[in-house]
């Protein structure tokens, strides 16, 4: 447990390092919480980048090499914090100091410890056994372990040697990372997961606190953190919990640009976007909508041409150098996808998945009306949409409600297209982790709506619930 | 008229929002303790108990444990297999080869055959290395003795 607990160290001091020279050089300002938060996960796309570099450049994944990669950023990154004019500014939490708890607040921060407390003590004792996991990210991860570097045929291994060699590696990376100081030790591998659901919840709260109130915060915190589906991921060694923590910080992050124009902003959520294309191949769909969407805000509103076309050419520098390294390496060693095969896409078998369109929606109905995966987030989501329909196209909700629309419809447009396996088979084993993808995304929009009247009546209650 | 006025004030938006977030946490707090599958907390209570390679076997079987340590000792690093008899997408399949690794799974002409159906006993151009059977039995090309 000691050298898992080293692995996450050395890679939240890497992560706080790149950060903290973001913040001096920017004077972009943020609480601890968003500090840490940020760092832990500036950390991992930071150490899996790395990683991948490292075998490009045919250095051995070894803890050697780790501890001396973490300690030249560190070094490089002080000397930089040192070296740069201005001071690094740590925001005071928006209503004052943290305490007194409302009992809403109470009730919330003990729901987020009793969740995060069981879903530990039901990660701690279990080796790597789901399915996926076992077929995919761990076996990934013990074969570049023991290996110590990509072997090179791996992008173009049969489906029977290994699932889905086409997947980006975040993932099984960090596994291999965590290995680095652990030794392969595929029972304590699984901290990993639990300690990106604490950190996902923290940065959530801190991202919210940015907008809502302190009371309305920790509601929508607690709820996301208790979803089912969202804790029961976090127990397993699956990339789709990672996927979604990255789009929703990229999410928030977008929308908090589009109100303030602060081009902080701007950079970290590009930052998100681009780990995300790490974490999962959908990322590409996120990824993709965040694009068109940021040309047609910067179209529409107000500034100068050359400052717009600034910003869009940041956007994309950021995304292009941290995707490039893995999308050169893909798109030379061409892994098959498993689930859509471009070739393979014919009229018949489109014509074949539009008629079971009602078997997907009755999957879709399933997930939205059992409370077992989602208790009754998507109810309650739909029907914050439903009640605050005229506000869903004003502002900068319109962007994030086309965000939600033209991803989800991407990903139908998947099901349509999908060439691997008949569309029931494929749908009612993904449609859950789909939607998790999403949910984090889908809380903040529903926080979005419904606050100012849900924050009138905690302020009655006796919340705290006071802008920034 | 007056029937509707009561319940408007009845409904109010802080009874709307408890009861929402009442029926929240109690069907949050019921489906986490609630076993989502058979035996969940006997398993747990087990894996607490058990160290090292026993919660290995606690969670994939003290069978599929015992064959793949057998496999292992018959399949040099590097060499490829086939598991026979197994859906692609079974469990016991998917972890074979999670242990089994840096033995290689593949389909069609491999080094060597392993089926985890006790039944079958012949494999074509293949010879059945000795085992105790009870899992499985595996299988080495005939060119390779």
């Amino acid at each position: 447990m000691t050298g898992a607990f080293a692995a996450l160290m050395a890679l939240e001091a890497t992560g706080l390092v790149f950060f903290l020279v973001f913040m001096k050089k920017t004077a972009y300002e943020c609480t601890m919480a968003e500090l840490l938060s940020v760092s832990f996960f500036a950390g991992l796309g930071i150490v899996v980048y790395t990683l991948f570099i490292f075998d490009l450049l045919n250095i051995r994944f070894a803890v050697t090499n780790y501890l001396f990669f973490s300690a030249a950023c560190l070094v490089a990154g002080i000397f930089i914090i040192f070296t740069l004019p201005g001071r690094i500014i740590l925001a005071p939490p928006r209503a004052g100091s943290l305490f007194p708890l409302s009992l809403a607040e109470k009730i919330c921060l003990s729901g987020i410890a009793i969740q995060f407390l069981w879903i530990l003590f039901m990660v701690l004792p279990s080796p790597v056994s789901s399915h996926d996991a076992v077929a995919n990210y761990a076996l990934k991860s013990k074969i570049f372990y023991f290996t110590g570097l990509i072997p090179e045929n791996f992008f173009n291994m049969p489906e029977a040697s290994v699932a889905h060699p086409d997947y980006p590696l975040m993932l099984p990376l960090a596994m291999t990372w965590i290995y680095g100081f652990t030794g392969f030790d595929d029972v304590v591998v699984n901290i990993v997961m639990p300690v990106i659901y604490a950190a996902f919840i923290v940065l959530f709260y801190s991202l919210s606190r940015r907008q809502f109130g302190r009371t309305f915060s920790a509601i929508c915190a607690f709820m996301l953190a208790t979803v089912p589906q969202f804790a029961d991921y976090a127990m397993i060694i699956h990339a789709d919990i990672i996927l979604a923590v990255f789009i929703t910080a990229a999410f928030i992050y977008m929308t908090l640009y589009m109100k303030s124009l602060d081009k902080n902003y701007l950079v970290l959520s590009s930052v998100f976007f681009g780990f995300s294309l790490w974490a999962k191949n959908e990322a590409i769909v996120f990824t993709a909508a965040f694009v068109i969407l940021l040309a047609f805000f910067l179209c529409r509103c107000a500034g100068r041409p050359p400052d717009k076309a600034r910003s869009m050419l940041t956007v994309l520098m950021v995304l292009f150098i941290i995707a490039a390294p893995w999308f050169c390496v893909k798109l030379l060693s061409g892994p098959a996808n498993s689930d859509i095969r471009l070739s393979e896409i014919n009229f018949a078998g489109i014509a074949e998945n539009i008629r079971d369109i009602p078997v997907l929606l009755d999957l879709f109905q399933q997930e939205v009306f059992g409370p077992k995966k989602w208790n009754i987030f998507w109810i309650l989501f739909f029907g914050s949409v439903i009640w605050k329909r005229k506000k869903l196209f004003r502002g900068e909700i319109l962007y994030m409600t086309l965000f939600m629309m033209i991803s989800s419809a991407c990903y139908f447009s998947a099901y349509i297209l999908m060439t691997g396996y008949d569309l029931y088979f494929f749908a009612n084993t993904t449609i859950s982790r789909f939607m998790l993808h999403f949910c984090g995304a889908a809380m903040f929009l529903a926080a979005y709506l419904v606050h100012d009247d849900i924050s009138r009546v905690l302020e009655r209650c006796g919340g705290k619930n006071k802008g920034m | 008229m007056s029937g509707s006025y009561t319940v408007h004030r009845w409904l109010n938006k802080e009874r709307v929002l408890t009861a929402i977030f009442s029926l929240w946490t109690i069907l949050w707090l019921f489906f986490l303790i609630r076993e989502d599958k058979d035996g969940q907390y006997k398993t747990y209570f087990k894996l607490l108990t058990s160290r090292g390679e026993e919660k290995k076997q606690v969670i994939y079987g003290r069978d599929l444990i015992g064959f793949s340590e057998f496999c292992k000792d018959m399949i040099p690093a590097g060499q490829t297999y086939e598991i026979m008899g197994l859906g692609d997408y079974d469990v016991d399949k998917v972890r074979l080869r999670y242990l089994l690794w840096p033995a290689r799974a593949e389909d069609g002409d491999t080094d060597f055959k392993i089926t985890v159906d006790p039944g079958i006993k012949d494999v074509e151009g293949y010879v059945r290395l000795v085992h105790d059977g009870s899992k499985g039995n595996i299988f080495i090309k005939k060119d390779r003795l």
